[in-house]
């Protein structure tokens, strides 16, 4: 199914806007992914779904190429990539650092399909026995780790994700009929969807926020013999292997994700390397894990969204918005409903790794073209294809506005450090989890102690308090330390 | 005293205390062993709320050495102009119709950012009619004509 001709088109155009996205700092891929999403609604879920997915192991691929030309990563998780890559670039090994990093997450792309095949059906297996009780906990575990994870302080991801979980429920009440916080708008009846908030806060807001900064930073031209010499092979091979777990198994945890894989892998690296003293420099290891890893995360992101129907990641949690869009609910019953979507987009994982290898080296040139190109040319085609995009969803001018209030919205987020992720999980999994909660309480008869004297809901609970209580308990103890 | 933090718990705090009151005027909160419509509402309040309170304590603590220093002047008046123009866009993209509200919207901000008037009138021209051709006629979404049409 991703072989056909059709599907091969929608990948290749996923990985190609995905590449662009990802080499153009200031624009983010969960901005692409939100942003184009409206533009797959006349498509078919399966070939919608290939190329969002194209587009975010994309963006992947490209956020190196900037993070080593110009120092600058492209996307958030290639920001351990421009402490050796632009370091080579600048020693005149752009090509080999280019080169190891699309090889490396070649290898990891593919290693993170393999896992998928192999984890789908026994983690599919497992959640098929969980009811609205698990779902539940399992959905407030995803929550309290996003939201606590995501941004500098847990406070206000936490305090994002509330607010996320809030705007979720407006709308009519599913079971009673009642209308909450509509205003007496009738547009509001159908709830604050995803969309708009996301284009808002994501999309607007991005270009609200980098039009403020001149992003004028000299472009390394010269890029010569990217294919890596056997020294940096061998040199790598341990980083490129350690770091394809390392990114899996993050990939996989709520609240774990590309950047996340990526800071580990290369302190990981950094603390087995012979030569430490030399990241910083240009070790090519300080390349390799880190792009390797992130690549291996967004793999196994995909693990957790497809089988059990929870993001681990903001991107994941766009994904998940727009599956619900086309009327498809990830879970354990897509194996079973939708098999020609699942596994039609795992295979498409591994043409479009192997698309990715094949586009980034040759055209290396032309993104470092696209790099030259003024944000502020940029900005306005982006505003325009967001607005479009945002209208076009349901022909509503007042989804347009919603866009605009969320962009401003998310700009003064910005401002005063609060994370825009934790929002969307909210807005999407609040509902869910209200329908979880009220399923779980009317097979219990009311009784609240379903949630923990059912095992598996009560280790996720436990596990989401801790998830809160983690972080705060490191700080009392750096604070008593002092 | 971390003002950002103060005045974000702050302006969350209010708004939560806007919901309750909302909440409690309609009275349809239900049980707790059977929730009603606004049972879960208020439960994300309460988080809210609570959460809120935690970050304007904590930013109304005074922190150790001086704050952070003040940042650059904030290019208010662009991020002004773009907000201006998009809503803009709103108000005219039925009214006008796509091609027109986007080709006005479209020069009108890169007449702000780009001095190059010709690229300002050749890509205000192009990218309305290009967008429109893929959204319209490629991806079978229909967008509003307008004036320009029946």
């Amino acid at each position: 199914m991703a072989l056909s001709p059709g599907n091969f088109l929608h990948c290749l155009i996923g990985v190609f806007i995905g590449t662009i996205v990802g080499v153009l700092p200031g624009l983010g891929v969960m901005n692409a992914v939100a942003i184009l999403i409206p533009m797959t609604f006349g498509m078919n879920p399966t070939s919608a779904m290939i190329m969002l997915a194209g587009i975010y192991y994309g963006a992947m691929y490209g956020g190196s190429t900037t993070a080593i030309l110009i120092k600058t990563p492209g996307e958030a998780p290639a920001i351990m990539t421009t402490l050796d890559g632009y370091q080579m670039a600048l020693q005149g090994r752009a090509g080999p650092a280019l080169g190891i990093a699309a090889f490396g997450s070649f290898i990891a792309g593919t290693f993170a399909t393999i896992m998928l095949m192999i984890l789908a059906k026994p983690l599919v297996k497992v959640a098929l026995s969980f009811g609205p009780t698990e779902y539940f906990s399992m959905l407030i575990l995803a929550l309290c780790t996003l939201g606590g994870l995501m941004g500098e302080s847990v406070i206000k991801g936490l305090l994002m994700a509330a607010f996320g979980i809030f705007l979720g429920t407006v709308g009519i009440d599913p079971v009673t009929g009642t209308e909450r916080f509509t205003f007496g708008i009738p547009e509001l009846m159908d709830g604050i969807g995803f969309l708009p908030v996301a284009i808002g806060l994501f999309a607007i807001a991005e270009v609200l926020i980098t039009v403020e900064m001149e992003m004028m930073r000299p472009v390394v031209e010269k890029v010569k013999g990217l294919l890596p010499t056997a020294k940096d092979w061998i040199a790598s091979k341990g980083a490129i292997a350690r770091g394809t777990v390392i990114g899996f198994l993050i990939g996989c945890l709520p609240g774990g994700g590309a950047t996340l894989a990526s800071v580990v892998s290369y302190l990981v690296e950094k603390r087995v390397s012979k030569h430490p003293d030399q990241f910083g420099k240009g070790a090519i290891e300080g390349v390799a894990g880190p792009e390797t890893a992130n690549n291996a995360a967004s793999g196994g992101a995909m693990v957790p969204l497809l089988t059990l129907g929870i993001p681990s990641t903001g991107v994941s949690a766009v994904l998940l918005g727009a599956l619900m869009l086309y009327g498809v609910r990830p879970g354990p019953l897509l194996f079973e409903k939708n098999p020609d979507l699942v596994w039609g987009l795992i295979a498409s994982f591994y043409v479009g790794n192997f698309m990715l290898l094949i586009i980034n080296l040759p055209l290396i040139g032309i993104w470092v073209q696209l790099l030259k190109v003024p944000f502020k040319k940029l900005l306005t085609f982006i505003l325009v294809i967001a607005i479009t995009g945002t209208y076009a969803t349901n022909n509503s001018v007042t989804e347009v506005y919603m866009a605009v209030i969320f962009g401003v919205i998310g700009y003064f987020m910005k401002q005063v450090d609060l994370p825009a992720a934790p929002i969307i999980m909210g807005v999407i999994l609040g509902p869910l989890i209200e329908t979880h909660f009220r399923r779980a309480l009317i097979i219990s008869n009311g009784n609240y102690s379903t949630f923990f004297t059912h095992p598996v809901s009560a280790v996720f609970l436990c596990a989401a308090i801790m998830a809160i209580l983690y972080p705060l308990i490191r700080w009392a103890i750096k604070r008593n330390k002092r | 005293m971390n003002k950002k933090d103060f005045y974000t718990g702050l302006v969350f705090l209010l708004f939560t205390g806007a919901i309750f009151v909302l909440i409690l005027r309609s009275r349809t909160t239900g049980e707790f062993s059977g929730p009603g419509p606004f049972f879960f509402p208020g439960v994300a309040a309460l988080l809210l709320g609570g959460l809120s309170l935690t970050l304007l304590i904590k930013g109304a603590r005074p922190q150790e050495g001086g704050g952070a220093a003040g940042e650059g002047k904030r290019m208010l008046g662009r991020i002004i102009w773009i907000v201006v123009w998009s809503a803009v866009y709103g108000a005219t993209i039925e009214k006008l119709g796509y091609l027109l509200s986007t080709g006005l919207v479209t020069f009108a901000l890169l007449a702000y950012f780009n001095r190059g008037w010709i690229f300002n009138v050749v890509f205000s021209l192009v990218t309305p009619v290009s967008i429109y051709i893929l959204f319209d006629t490629l991806l079978k979404a229909p967008l509003p004509k307008g004036i320009l049409g029946p």
